[in-house]
């Protein structure tokens, strides 16, 4: 703990080598985040780039009073969201949609492996893949995500069915994969 | 339960995920911290500077615009002497021209024609007051001359003649003085209009007078009243729009990451927070943080200009406290002072000079937050409504705020004191205002203002990199005194 104060202010004073040892360190974690966010990879690159300026930039109005990773789990989380919202997203959806995702109960999601998740949800739609991550990832109610992203709860929370019955979809058909295997 | 399953495998799925990134990555990013590192302008980054910058701008605005209007008054005032002195000039040399004329009809000679006085009016509200003169003049002259006629016949062509100028030429001076003083009339001289000779040749031709008082013949420099300054004092409910997203996940985050999440006893502990609320739950749905609504009030200066028929730009200086009140359960405690402040200040927005690295969730507390801003708005305004006294105007444009300092007052704590610098409220925001404002005209000069108004900030006071959001308003009522020049 005492070792990550005395990195972030030795990056405050601009030491560009503690700069780079704190980038080393969380780079992989943030990174995983912003994949979660971005469809493609050097959308991914992109965001964490921005996120990194960002976090340096600020990182003398950070006052230790939180978890520093949180901290910056939030940048690359505004980053993302700042960067989807350059994009149109599509908010419409059917309300059967919605009807259809209600009470699915437990899914067997540890079968499946990271990387086959992380491509699921990366092909879900914009606007279900931001809505997914805020609420059933980052644990963001669906009020404070209206808010976020200048919807409706309403959207939101049929955005969250939607994403929700899309993936169920997809992991019931690779576990039977599985299952036939 | 069953219902959070679904969340919680996902959760938990990616909690810890890793993914390396490639490494040209870092690269980018070192050499865009280059970059910024040399840019940047001081002034921005102070409040202070910024608003000293900008008050000199306005100051010097202010002054321009004042020089200009003395100058206009002066070279108006320069105008009217020369004109004057042209017009005692030519006024003499019109009354001799008269009497001159008036000798050769009576003595059967060619009217003199070069020095024809001809009377040229610059206001219009004189315009009736010269044609009544006019018609007098003419009256009394006839009656003058025939007079002259009838003497005449009973005496000598020389003496008729020497009565008939003496009479004439103090009837045509008392009527010429008493244009001048009556009717306080600014004259000028015209250049050559002939003379045309009716039936009865004693007869001035009025109609050329009246044509010559047209308004739009004179090439005077005009000045009416474009512009104004005055004082501007608003108070309004003022709602702070203060949203901290995410503050229970945050708070339920740092509470589990925190090594001790119960409130210690120190300095103030045995107060603050109450002890018999003190922390048992880690339930992220407890976690309670709100920005009530509270109050501004702001006064400054204004200045205004008319630039077109109905539409004017104003602008101004002015300086605004607003105050609401922060409740709050979930706190930052540094457990070795006791000090606790309230999380979501601590977190997104306020500097802590203290460890407040414990997180804890308790008994509302509430504390007051001071805003003081600077503003200069730029504003157009139109005249939508113009009733004798009554004005009224639609106002609307943008305004600079620029965040002074502010202050979070907490009951039993010692107060915190902010600025752009040392938390991450922005010095520098954009606003958007619009209203409706009545003007009620005292005296010619002087006018009483009353208005409501609605203002927004456009973009958060917030850095971006926190997610939190402020975006302020105010609706309230506008007063002011304005001195139009």
């Amino acid at each position: 703990m005492l070792d990550e104060k005395k990195l972030i202010h030795a990056c405050i004073k601009g030491e560009r080598a503690a700069q780079k040892l704190l980038y080393e360190k969380y780079a992989g974690k943030l990174y995983a985040v912003s994949m979660r966010y971005m469809k493609s990879t050097d959308d991914a690159n992109d965001v964490l780039q921005d996120a990194f300026i960002k976090i340096f930039s600020a990182l003398g109005s950070f006052r230790f009073d939180c978890p520093f990773d949180l901290w910056m789990r939030r940048i690359v989380i505004n980053t993302s969201l700042t960067a989807l919202g350059r994009q149109k997203v599509n908010y419409d959806i059917d309300q059967l949609d919605r009807e259809l995702a209600e009470n699915s109960g437990n899914i067997g999601l540890e079968s499946i492996g990271y990387n086959d998740l992380l491509a699921m949800i990366q092909a879900l739609p914009e606007g279900c893949r931001m809505v997914f991550n805020l609420f059933a990832i980052e644990g963001y109610k669906h009020t404070e995500i209206a808010k976020m992203l200048g919807i409706s709860e309403g959207t939101s929370k049929s955005q969250y069915s939607r994403a929700r019955m899309i993936l169920m979809e997809k992991i019931e058909l690779e576990n039977s994969k599985m299952e036939d295997k | 339960m069953k219902e959070d399953s679904f969340e919680n495998q996902w959760k938990e799925a990616f909690e810890n995920a890793s993914h390396t990134p490639p490494p040209e990555i870092w690269d980018r990013v070192e050499a865009e911290l280059g970059k910024k590192k040399k840019s940047g302008f001081i002034v921005w980054e102070n409040p202070f500077l910024l608003s000293g910058a900008a008050a000199a701008v306005l100051f010097v605005l202010g002054t321009v615009f004042l020089f200009e209007h003395t100058a206009k008054v002066e070279s108006l005032s320069n105008a009217v002497k020369k004109d004057e002195i042209a017009d005692k000039e030519g006024q003499e040399i019109g009354i001799t021209g008269i009497i001159k004329k008036e000798e050769s009809i009576l003595s059967n000679e060619e009217p003199i024609l070069n020095n024809e006085p001809h009377v040229k009016i610059r206001e219009k509200s004189s315009l009736k007051k010269l044609a009544v003169s006019s018609e007098k003049w003419e009256l009394n002259r006839s009656m003058a001359l025939n007079e002259d006629r009838e003497s005449s016949k009973a005496l000598s062509s020389e003496k008729a003649s020497s009565d008939s100028h003496g009479k004439a030429e103090e009837m045509l001076s008392s009527y010429a003085g008493t244009l001048m003083s009556e009717s306080n009339l600014i004259m000028d001289r015209l250049s050559f209009i002939p003379y045309s000779e009716s039936n009865n040749a004693f007869q001035m031709p009025v109609e050329r007078i009246d044509l010559d008082l047209l308004e739009d013949k004179i090439n005077l420099p005009k000045y009416e009243k474009t512009g104004w300054f005055g004082l501007v004092a608003a108070n309004a409910p003022f709602n702070p729009n203060f949203s901290t997203p995410g503050l229970q996940q945050q708070a339920a985050a740092a509470i589990m990451d925190s090594e001790n999440t119960f409130f210690q006893s120190g300095k103030g502990g045995a107060d603050f927070p109450d002890p018999s609320g003190s922390y048992t739950n880690t339930s992220r749905r407890d976690a309670q943080s709100s920005f009530k609504i509270g109050s501004a009030i702001s006064y400054g200066i204004g200045i205004g200009k008319k630039i077109k028929k109905r539409l004017g730009l104003e602008s101004g200086i002015r300086f605004t406290s607003a105050r609401s009140s922060h409740v709050y359960n979930v706190y930052s405690v540094d457990k070795v002072t006791g000090n606790s402040n309230s999380f979501s200040l601590e977190n997104y927005v306020l500097p802590s000079n203290s460890n407040t690295s414990d997180v804890l969730i308790s008994v509302n507390g509430s504390s007051q937050i001071t805003y003081n801003f600077l503003s200069i708005p730029v504003l157009l305004n139109y005249n939508l409504l113009n009733m004798g006294r009554f004005n009224v105007n639609a106002v609307g444009g943008l305004s600079t705020e620029i965040l002074l300092s502010g202050r979070v007052a907490h009951p039993k704590e010692v107060n915190q004191s902010f600025n752009a610098r040392n938390s991450n409220f922005k010095a520098v925001n954009l606003a958007g205002l619009g209203g409706v404002r009545l003007s009620y005209s005292l005296t010619n000069q002087l006018a009483l203002n009353l208005g409501g108004t609605y203002q927004h900030f456009l973009t958060s006071g917030i850095e971006s990199s926190s997610s939190a959001s402020f975006r302020p308003s105010m609706l309230g009522l506008t007063m002011g005194v304005s001195v139009k020049r």
